[in-house]
């Protein structure tokens, strides 16, 4: 894997990663992808508990655009 | 009745003017007056008087052909602009650079113009890379930043501070919050945030080959050591129908001088000149 580094003259200097270094990226990639997923699963939540209230209020006898209004 | 022949009629030429020569009423000479060279003709009896001094012809004299200041450029690109009491060269400014009025407002130079001023810009490595340093952009030079940036892959963006030393900070010093909104796509609008993170972000999802991501990053002061470095950031991305937009803060949890930012691609894809633009603004306070 490579890293590259804007110079002063405005020309790039790739090098090759250190071992240290790939290690560093993967486990940015590792945390990343547990943050994306738990972003989804926080939407997922919600859109969960969304419909279920939605439902529960029209149980009560609301309206959809009652409900919406709440939103 | 006798005929005169015009033709015979002319200046009584003396060639250059002489100080040591008495010159009478239509003795025509030429002189150099400082750099400029003119020709005169005597209109009184003269004798030691140059015909013009410092621009200021003599009354013994007029001018029969006036002769202009040789021209003061000696460069490809430079302009003359008017001195104290002569024309002078301007010498071109530097690539980037505009013509501006002075700080004393009485001449013109090359500098800065307007709010902001370009710092850097370009594309990606010509070799491809997963992480890039954005490096020696920030300085004392000016207090406020720009950087804007277009990837166009299937990535998305992390970042980390690059220290006034070279030395990229990767600890976990990093705390961010932001809020996004999609279109087309379940979910959102929602917020994100993390704290004591080694890395922060800017756009979180991917952009498209054909549909970059974009994004804009606000500096203030990130070359002050006594001050936490924070940013404010958009960003778009669109695939398909589906549209994405983030907003939100970084900031680092310790003061110290940042001078650059490292980008690392997400999920493995490279940055290369084809797929990432960046252009860097400062502005003074």
């Amino acid at each position: 894997m490579n890293k590259a580094t804007l110079q002063t003259d405005g020309t790039w200097k790739v090098e090759t990663m250190t071992s240290e270094e790939e290690v560093d990226w993967k486990e940015t990639q590792e945390s990343g992808k547990v943050m994306k997923a738990n972003m989804e699963a926080a939407e997922a939540k919600k859109a969960t508990d969304k419909a279920s209230a939605t439902a529960k209020l029209k149980a009560l006898g609301l309206t959809d655009d009652e409900i919406a209004a709440l939103s | 009745m006798a005929t005169i022949d015009l033709g015979k009629i002319k200046f009584n030429w003396r060639n250059e003017y002489d100080g040591s020569t008495a010159y009478v009423p239509d003795d025509c000479v030429y002189y150099t007056d400082g750099s400029v060279v003119s020709s005169y003709i005597c209109k009184t009896a003269s004798t030691g008087n140059a015909p013009s001094s410092g621009g200021t012809l003599h009354g013994s004299w007029d001018y029969l052909a006036k002769g202009q200041n040789a021209s003061p450029t000696t460069t490809q690109g430079d302009i003359i602009v008017r001195g104290a009491s002569a024309d002078q060269r301007l010498a071109i400014g530097a690539a980037g650079k505009a013509l501006m009025v002075n700080s004393s407002a009485n001449g013109l130079e090359y500098g800065d113009a307007g709010a902001w001023t370009r710092v850097a810009s370009g594309n990606g490595p010509g070799t491809p890379a997963t992480e890039i340093s954005i490096d020696n952009i920030f300085s004392d030079t000016y207090y406020y930043y720009k950087l804007y940036y277009s990837f166009a892959t299937s990535d998305w963006v992390k970042a980390r501070y690059i220290k006034s030393d070279g030395s990229i900070e990767s600890g976990n010093v990093y705390v961010g919050s932001g809020q996004y909104t999609k279109e087309n796509s379940a979910g959102g609008p929602s917020r994100v945030g993390f704290t004591n993170q080694n890395y922060c972000f800017y756009n979180y999802w991917n952009g498209e080959t054909d549909a970059p991501a974009i994004c804009e990053i606000f500096y203030v002061n990130p070359y002050a050591s006594t001050k936490e470095t924070q940013d404010f950031y958009q960003a778009m991305q669109v695939s398909g129908t589906q549209m994405f937009h983030q907003s939100g803060s970084n900031s680092n949890m310790n003061s110290y001088a940042v001078r650059g930012v490292q980008f690392l691609s997400a999920n493995g894809d490279n940055f290369t000149s084809t797929n990432f633009k960046y252009l860097v603004l400062g502005a003074k306070e």
